[in-house]
């Protein structure tokens, strides 16, 4: 039992959206979520030093995912998605700035492309949803990539030092807890300013962390009793290499499970920043914008909150399951058994 | 799980769900008594005394702000009528001007309205202790004669054009406010000193509740038409979709929204009346022709009038409301609105180019006169410098953020780039302030007469450390041309109307070659109400909705 | 037991006192609070002067944090900025009530039905109703609340206008004439009744998964395939052994929600105008009031510590692996 919140021996599923608005920063509440320890066939591999064990356990994992069959079906939608908007100039049929007052307010029709309708502007939607998937992903991958290189320092510090430093990084981090993350990202956003989508995400990065921090700080704290990080300071190995090199690779599967639900939370929270009219800003569509956008005439123009919607609604659905695909791949702990 | 478990949900949602079904039956029932009606505020006042700068709100005096009469009012039509009282200029040297107030008028706690209310007014508004929002017109004001009971005159240190306006101001009772604290003592009541609501007019407060609803009733003693609504609830729906559903639901029975599409949907349902006006709010570009923008060619009056040409204003406000207020006109002048006949002259209307490619040609040939050439990316480079300007405007105002959309793409096709650069009304404004733009979109609050254009227009006499700008206090542009400066200084001290709409004309023309600012269209005001309801007509002056009370009747 | 929670409050202090310098630096240096009063061009400089000098805004920001914190803890938070006839405590004193009765609706309705959908799913686990459950609280998870919020707002708008049948407001705390006693509280439930809606789907979607989870672990455990190996019955087994012990993580979860809720419910309470802490919360920001702000980010933040400090103490009373030293 530490000082800060229960460390259950329990499992949890980690999803995303753990909390009121859909826009909560952490992915399970309470930091036991995630694995703290994982399967001992990692550790032999560096204690054995065999390169082969260490394919054969990751091949496992391989395996366990690809026999979650909705994760895969997930991954699948999702890989279909995230190219279409890395590509989106390539597969739009039109610019999403495009307009044509001849043609707005358009239900939607194969005829000259419009799957998406058109907006009040007359501007293709489906160019327009499938522009803000890019920008939407350009936020999520920053978002993502930022708070888990912060997680996993605070995290890794914290737990490879512990005494004083631990102490004085999870006092941070259950500070930074404490706020509550869509008030704080609304305050920045009304007193610096928002519009531009890499300011978004480093906003959004900045809170994302904590919940990763602990989930590393747990994995350190078990880690660096093992034999092969004593054997390796005894070999001499400074504190960094000890850290990232022996450590780390033993505590990713909850790194990778935690930043996949990131990508989530993070296209969720931006779309709930947008709808207060904090987010992204024109002309950059952004999924949460657009929904913002199309609220105003949705009674005549239905395709106008659908379409952003059943997106945000589809990418999140598959993140989830791939996150649980994960977790059941990387924690065999937890068997697939009948009860 | 065990079956008895699942019993005991099943019967707290029944339990639940039997509950919510008896009070619907009962909220089916309830009808609205037939004296009374509810309408859904938009801004909840932050607090009651409209004076000061905290609770300084238009819906603070539409609302709450029904219960303090003034002496002169103005009408739907823009003219400034007497209403509890008088106010007349007898006098131009020294610039005098004479308040009298009606022989019935009289607070609710039955004393009369009188003239040491007229002169309590006017000196809480410029005693300095208090935080008052505005002083405009009484702090000219050098000292008052009594002349009856009922009638001051108020001698005015320099001559004060827009006094009408200035005596469109509620009258403070100085028997209940002398001696307190004006910052706080009316925050969220209207007591006199024994504790009685205190109105002046057809209605009086009888109840406030914070975050939920403000209730007047009808106030027994009023001095005018007698009201015929016994109550009018105030229900503080500060979300549009929220608002919007809520009179569609019949929730409330009328509502005053700014302007956004969704309303389209109100105009076909049955059982609602939508009003809609022109109103006096201005909508236009600012131009930094100087410090602070980000190419020295918006200091060229010629690139100037190319942007203007390069737009297709008709066009934009033809799609933007075309569900809302099909007619709603293009303004083509910065001091009058389209509705003031005789002194509107559409200055502007000559960069109105509908047709695009002439348009197009248009901005061409000015840019070639001028040695521009058009880049690989079809944007012209004058002299080195590339024709692309910032626009930016407060974001979440969606109209504003479609007009930019709109804007951007018509300037695009002429050869001219106009970068986003929208940011919330908080941080949008002191970045205008302090010169850090090049294209603003955003809109002066008018009251239809144009008196203090020159704050906005005219070039500083004097430049201090306090008030780098001179006296243009609000001339964010840079832009500084004697003729104007002296043509709406003259305009201000002119007393003889005619001469006035001359000399404000004269700097208009003059504002349309220079093209410091382009005017767009005047913010249409949208008053929708339940069709059973009679008497409410919408007031698109700041006025607004509720300047007729004692005229409304529930069907 | 005693000195541990009396430990863990005392903690809670320094927690709470740093929490408060970031708050208030945080807020004071992103900007002017007077910057739109002062961009009003008939704003007199007199007000904005007097306003400046009774808040020490142009003071040194830590003088302007001693004064801060003086403020808010003999004063409790004092006025607004630009309303000193107003009490910031009385604001709050008045949404926090609001909010709560929300709060307490949606999550103990969550609880009761997540509970028992994750309970059958594991029980029945990898059957149709798993997956269906499954999938649905996957939904939960992906659904935008405002999304939500708004679908259900024009669903039972345009059922009123079908049928002229009020089963729910759309906004508002109560009708213009709620009427008393058990009158006032089915009207305050017919509001409530659309807001607890939306923030139940991702509570009943959040702890039907790890009731399920929970409950799997639990079933697997030694001491159940005891309990069944000595031939107890599954009912007894499933309700008596694992139910009890599994409930236990969700328990501590909802306890922790519960005190992000009261300021998580954002969204929710501002479009059902519900005024809640949401709704404040937004005013203050729109009105830009940084002192409102940094009251509300206070109250928050003690909810959380608070509700962390009973989450704790409740998980060590119920499960009793944990000891307490």
């Amino acid at each position: 039992m530490t000082e800060t919140t229960p460390e259950g021996d329990v499992k949890f599923p980690p999803v995303v959206g753990a909390g009121a608005d859909g826009a909560t920063i952490s992915p399970a509440t309470p930091e036991a979520a995630v694995v703290a320890d994982l399967p001992d066939g990692i550790d032999l591999v560096h204690e054995s030093g065999l390169e082969l064990k260490s394919r054969s356990q990751w091949a496992y994992a391989r395996r366990r995912f690809v026999r979650h069959r909705l994760a895969m079906v997930s991954l699948v939608v999702l890989a279909i998605i995230l190219l279409a908007g890395a590509f989106a100039n390539l597969i739009t049929p039109y610019s999403f700035a495009a307009q044509d007052f001849a043609h707005s307010g358009q239900a939607p029709t194969f005829k000259a492309h419009h799957f998406f309708g058109t907006d009040v502007l007359g501007r293709d939607y489906f160019s327009r949803v499938v522009y803000g998937i890019r920008t939407s992903e350009k936020v999520a991958l920053i978002v993502t990539l930022v708070s888990t290189v912060i997680g996993t320092l605070i995290g890794a510090v914290a737990g490879y030092y512990s005494g004083w430093v631990d102490n004085i990084l999870m006092r941070f981090t259950d500070l930074i807890l404490t706020l509550p993350g869509l008030a704080v990202l609304l305050t920045a956003a009304a007193f610096i300013g928002t519009g531009n989508p890499i300011r978004v995400a480093f906003i959004l990065a900045l809170l994302f962390w904590t919940a990763l921090a602990r989930i590393v700080r747990g994995s350190f704290l078990s880690l660096r009793e093992k034999e092969y990080v004593e054997a390796a300071k005894a070999a001499g190995s400074g504190d960094l290499r000890i850290m990232f090199r022996h450590m780390l690779p033993n505590a990713v599967g909850p790194i990778v499970v935690n930043a996949t639900l990131i990508v989530g939370i993070a296209i969720l929270t931006e779309a709930a920043l947008s709808f207060l009219g904090f987010g992204i800003q024109p002309p950059n569509p952004s999924l949460g914008k657009l929904i913002n956008d199309g609220q105003d005439v949705s009674s005549s123009m239905w395709w106008l909150v659908t379409f952003p919607g059943l997106t945000i609604v589809l990418i999140v659905l598959c993140i989830n399951f791939i996150g649980d695909g994960l977790r059941d791949a990387l924690d065999p702990t937890q068997r697939r058994t009948r009860a | 799980m065990h079956r008895s478990h699942y019993r005991l949900v099943l019967g707290v949602l029944v339990a639940v769900t039997s509950l919510i079904v008896a009070g619907a039956a009962g909220g089916a029932s309830k009808k609205s008594t037939s004296g009374s009606m509810t309408f859904g505020a938009e801004q909840e006042p932050p607090c009651l005394n409209g004076f000061t700068s905290g609770c300084n709100n238009t819906w603070t005096s539409w609302t709450a702000g029904i219960a303090l009469a003034s002496p002169l009012i103005v009408k739907p039509d823009f003219s400034i009528k007497p209403y509890m009282g008088t106010a007349k200029l007898v006098s131009k040297k020294p610039f005098t001007v004479l308040v009298t107030l009606n022989k019935k008028a009289k607070w609710s706690d039955g004393k009369q309205v009188s003239a040491e209310d007229l002169i309590f007014t006017w000196k809480t508004i410029v005693d300095p202790k208090f935080d008052i929002s505005s002083r405009s017109g009484f702090d000219s004001i050098a000292r008052a004669v009594k002349v009856n009971a009922r009638a001051v005159k108020f001698i005015y240190s320099k001559p004060y054009a827009p006094y009408k306006v200035q005596w469109a101001t509620s009258i403070l009772p100085q028997h209940a406010l002398e001696g307190l604290d004006f910052n706080t003592v009316w925050d969220s009541n209207y007591n006199n000193k024994a504790g009685q609501t205190m109105s002046s007019g057809p209605f009086k407060l009888q109840s406030y509740t914070k975050g939920q609803s403000l209730v007047m009733v009808r106030n027994s003693t009023f001095w005018g038409k007698k009201p015929t609504l016994d109550k009018i609830t105030f229900l503080f729906r500060t979300n549009t979709d929220t608002e919007i559903q809520a009179i569609r639901g019949g929730e409330v029975d009328a509502i005053y929204p700014q302007p956004q599409l969704q309303l389209a949907q109100l105009r076909g349902q049955s059982g609602l009346r939508v009003q809609t006006h022109a109103g006096t709010t201005i909508e236009h570009i600012d131009i930094n022709t100087g410090a602070g923008n980000s190419t020295p060619l918006l200091g060229q009056a010629w690139f100037r009038q190319a942007i203007a040409y390069s737009l297709d204003r008709s066009g934009m406000i033809k799609q933007l409301f075309s569900t809302l207020n099909p007619g709603l006109p293009t303004l083509n002048n910065l001091s009058y609105t389209t509705g003031q006949k005789g002194l509107y002259v559409p200055h502007f209307a000559k960069y109105q180019i509908s047709n695009k490619a002439k348009r197009i040609a248009k901005v061409a040939a000015i840019m070639k006169a001028h040695n521009c050439t058009k880049g690989g990316d079809g944007i012209y480079t004058c002299g080195g410098e590339k024709a692309s300007v910032r626009l930016g405007t407060t974001s979440g105002n969606k109209l504003r953020e479609l007009a930019v959309e709109i804007m951007q793409a018509q300037a695009k096709d002429a050869g001219i780039e106009f970068r986003a650069d929208s940011q919330p009304s908080r941080l949008f404004f002191p970045r205008i302030a302090g010169n850090k733009y090049d294209l603003a979109l955003f809109a002066w609050v008018g009251s239809g007469d144009p008196a203090g254009q020159v704050d906005i227009y005219g070039c500083a006499d004097q430049k201090t450390a306090d008030n780098p700008q001179g006296i243009g206090g609000n001339n964010w542009k840079n832009y500084c041309n004697p003729t104007v400066t002296n043509a709406l200084k003259a305009s201000d001290a002119a007393l003889d109307p005619k001469t006035r709409i001359k000399l404000v004309n004269k700097a208009d023309a003059k504002l349309a070659a220079d093209v410091p600012t382009i005017p767009l269209y005047q913010k249409p005001t949208y008053f929708v109400f339940k069709t059973s309801l009679k008497g409410l007509v919408d007031n698109p002056t700041l006025q607004g909705p509720t300047w007729n009370t004692e005229a409304w009747k529930a069907g | 037991m005693v000195t541990y929670i009396v430990r863990r409050f005392l903690y809670s202090i320094p927690v709470l006192f740093a929490a408060s310098v970031l708050i208030f630096f945080s807020v004071t240096v992103a900007g002017d609070p007077l910057a739109t009063l002062k961009q009003n061009p008939l704003a007199s400089k007199q007000t904005i002067h007097n306003i400046e000098k009774r808040n020490h805004l142009n003071d040194p920001i830590t003088t302007q944090y001693a004064y801060w914190l003086k403020e808010a803890v003999t004063n409790k938070f004092g006025s607004p900025l630009l309303q000193p006839g107003t009490k910031i405590w009385d604001d709050l004193k008045r949404v926090i009530p609001h909010t709560l009765q929300l709060v307490v609706l949606a999550e103990v309705l969550a609880l009761l039905v997540g509970i028992s959908i994750g309970v059958y799913s594991a029980i029945r686990q990898y059957s149709i109703f798993d997956y269906a459950a499954t999938t649905f609280s996957f939904l939960g998870f992906a659904m935008p609340v405002f999304w939500l919020a708004l679908m259900l707002q024009i669903l039972f708008t345009n059922i009123f206008i079908k049928w002229h049948v009020r089963i729910f407001y759309t906004s508002g705390l109560s009708s213009q004439n709620p009427g008393g006693g058990i009158h006032f509280w089915i009207d305050r439930l017919q509001h409530l009744a659309i807001p607890a809606m939306t923030l139940m789907l991702l509570s009943i979607a959040q702890y039907s998964r790890f009731m399920r989870a929970s409950m799997l672990e639990v079933v697997n455990s030694d001491y159940v395939r005891t309990a069944r190996a000595k031939g107890l019955p599954e009912r007894k087994v499933t309700l008596k052994h694992a139910l009890r012990n599994a409930l236990i993580p969700v328990v501590t979860v909802s306890a922790l929600n519960f005190g992000a809720l009261i300021g998580g419910a954002v969204i929710t309470e501002s479009i059902f105008q519900l005024d809640g802490m949401g709704p404040y919360f937004l005013g203050a920001l729109f009105n830009q009031d940084a002192y409102v702000v940094m009251a509300w980010l206070m109250v928050t933040a003690t909810a959380v510590v608070a509700f962390n400090l009973i989450a704790d103490v409740l998980y060590g009373y119920i499960d009793p692996r944990i000891r307490y030293d």
